[in-house]
């Protein structure tokens, strides 16, 4: 049996390492393994609760609005704070562009060079790529000379032989099986969603400064201003400034993603079998109305089991870390509320460079967050299983589409390409939907409503001696939650339980795989040296810690290191 | 001169951010100082004016101060230039070689 390593499986935004266990050209069993700590929740202690949605949202640039968003919600629960109806529009407009972005850039830039080789497309014939473009979509750039364009310009960038992002995958892969003229359509789309992001997320410019770190966020409400007459707010020239990029991200969606989504599935549906996992899918819920309802149901499944939806009770939410790095007073094999959660790191692993961890101890620095004592995936996937299982109309609609144009049926969710797929269609969903609320503002506004912040409690002299609140939210990567306690108007304790960590969490006391583990376990492995296949599975989950396809050490040697034991 | 006035020093009000497209100030939000070394201690809390500068209690607003300011500005003119003489002398090492 072999034990290989994949470490860093990514190369920015944190540290995810995987040992797997091999045998027979099968993945037996596998570990996942945060090696890096982060402890904002302990910095967060004794400051100011309206600014803890701040420091929060550096956690990451990648996600870079959703755990201001999560901050605020908590904060807001805690002072039973309601914000006023543009807000909550202009809150769900930040919130939705940033999931196409992100769903966007996932797709092209951080795994679908898992799936499409881009030497291969240097082969192409660009008028084969075209007819192939053409009939998938009416994209303007769906012509011969533009795909012999990109080809020029990446047959130009290998001559050159610095390969930049390109360099050092596993090109040539035999579980690579695309043609070159879907190789070269794809690759052409990789360079022009680069451009095309860059664009649209201009929206958290104009609504909230800049991005990363849109800086427009209020306790209560949004800071952005709105007047009509004024150049300085939120006026007529801006508000059709977002209507037009809105347009420009519903139109890459629907005319380049979606079918290069489709197309690229319709090659490999046997990953459609592979990459399950828990079979446990946990979805908060997003994107409220004026009345706190919200378009996107709550809800977990348990067991793949579509026919019921459980309601989500936050109260049934622990933390464990009998195989983590962190020590809690609860003690061995029991977990710790988020209420009463505690970020005491006490690092017992190996000292590096080490060969493997000790995966029968402590193993990793995520906490096992569980539901009831379950390990739930989180992600597009869970949140499009739960609105399709509570029978939400638009993600129905939908999902029956996407599968019947694959030819499958529902249980092919359950899966790698599953998991990718409902990417896509959350994507989809949400660059639809996200016009609809622009529309809204705009009528409130025409009515005048200007209402964008309730400072009723801003005053720190206005609230309770104590006071704890949570919020939740569905951030690209799935169910985030933060949860605070408030002690003479300061924070006493903070907890952030994000989408990675419930994806990404280590065995629990039971012994129960997290997420990732679980999927990995019967994936099949071609060429041990060069693991693909993990990569496809481990990226599929868009875990917060991106892109390296391609694993260097700073000497460029290859680091993914196989150990046979 | 920065966001936050002789208190920051990045360029971010002519720059603007996402192909000069806004920065803070414009999205209605006050300057949190970030370019600043050690904003996260030096510039907060965020929503309460002039932190860390004797004379005012801890339980001051920004809108009480703000009244403040309008009835006395001058004096308010005083402290904050008292104050960036405060902060310089807090100032880590790297930042006064810059």
């Amino acid at each position: 049996m072999a034990r290989i390593v994949v470490d860093p499986i990514t190369r920015i935004e944190g540290h995810l390492r995987i040992e797997a266990e091999i045998e027979g050209g099968y993945i037996k069993d596998a570990w996942s393994s945060a090696t890096m700590f982060r402890g904002i929740e302990k910095i967060l202690r004794g400051r100011d609760p309206r600014d803890a949605w701040f420091w929060t949202q550096r956690f990451c640039g990648v996600c870079t609005t959703v755990h201001s968003i999560a901050s605020i919600r908590a904060v807001e629960d805690a002072l039973k704070i309601k914000i006023p109806p543009n807000a909550q529009l202009i809150r769900n407009i930040i919130m939705g562009i940033q999931n196409v972005q992100d769903h966007v850039i996932h797709f092209y830039h951080l795994h679908a060079l898992d799936w499409v080789d881009i030497t291969s497309g240097l082969k192409a014939d660009p008028v084969k790529t075209a007819a192939l473009a053409a009939s998938l979509s009416d994209w303007p750039n769906n012509s011969a000379t533009y795909f012999k364009g990109v080809q020029d310009k990446v047959k130009a960038f290998v001559a050159s032989g610095r390969l930049g992002p390109f360099a050092n995958a596993y090109w040539g892969h035999p579980a690579y099986k695309l043609p070159p003229e879907a190789n070269l359509m794809a690759t052409a789309h990789y360079l022009e969603a680069l451009e095309w992001q860059k664009d649209v997320i201009k929206i958290h410019a104009i609504l909230g400064s800049k991005n990363p770190h849109p800086q427009t966020f209020l306790v209560g409400g949004m800071s952005i201003p709105i007047d009509p007459d004024s150049q300085n707010a939120l006026n007529a020239d801006k508000l059709f400034e977002i209507k037009r990029l809105l347009k420009k991200a519903q139109d890459f969606v629907e005319k380049v993603y979606i079918p290069d989504l489709l197309a690229v599935a319709s090659f490999y549906k046997e990953w459609a079998g592979i990459g399950g996992g828990v079979g446990n899918y946990l979805s908060y819920g997003e994107f409220p109305d004026a009345n706190g309802n919200l378009w996107f149901p709550a809800g977990a499944i348990l067991n793949k089991d579509l026919s019921k939806v459980i309601p989500v009770d936050q109260g049934k939410i622990a933390e464990y870390v009998d195989h983590s790095w962190f020590e809690n007073t609860a003690g061995a094999g029991k977990g710790l509320h988020p209420f009463e959660g505690e970020t005491e790191v006490r690092y017992t692993g190996p000292k590096p460079p080490y060969q493997n961890l000790d995966t029968d101890a402590k193993y990793s620095f995520v906490k096992s967050p569980r539901y009831e004592e379950k390990s739930m995936e989180v992600g597009p996937l869970a949140r499009i299983l739960v609105a399709y299982a509570s029978g939400h109309k638009e993600t129905k609609a939908v999902v029956d589409l996407v599968l019947g144009k694959l030819g499958v049926g529902a249980p092919a969710l359950f899966s790698t390409l599953g998991r990718t797929a409902a990417r896509g269609i959350d994507c989809l969903l949400v660059a639809q939907q996200t016009p609809k609320w622009l529309d809204e503002l705009i009528g409130n506004i025409s009515k005048g409503d200007y209402r964008i912040h309730n400072n009723e409690s801003w005053d720190p002299a206005t609230w309770p001696s104590e006071a704890k609140g949570y919020g939740f939210h569905e951030a690209p990567r799935g169910a985030l939650g933060h949860w605070i306690k408030i002690k003479d108007q300061k924070i006493l304790n903070y907890q952030a339980v994000v989408p990675s960590t419930w994806n990404a969490s280590p065995r629990d006391a039971k012994g129960q795989r997290g997420p990732y583990e679980a999927a990995l376990v019967g994936t099949p492995v071609a060429d041990q040296n060069k693991p693909l296949e993990i990569l496809r599975t481990i990226h599929s989950f868009d875990p917060c810690l991106a892109c390296a396809v391609h694993v260097m050490d700073v000497n460029g040697n290859e680091v993914v290191k196989v150990k046979v034991s | 001169m920065g966001c936050k006035g002789p208190a920051t020093f990045h360029n971010c009000p002519t720059q603007r951010y996402n192909e000069k497209t806004s920065w803070p100030v414009a999205a209605g939000h006050g300057c949190a100082g970030c370019s600043e070394p050690n904003f996260w201690d030096t510039m907060s809390p965020m929503y309460r004016r002039l932190p860390n500068v004797p004379g005012f209690g801890i339980e001051a607003t920004a809108d009480k101060i703000g009244l403040g300011l309008v009835a006395g500005a001058g004096a308010a003119f005083a402290v904050h230039g008292a104050l960036n003489a405060l902060r310089k002398d807090k100032e880590p090492e790297e930042k006064k070689e810059g």
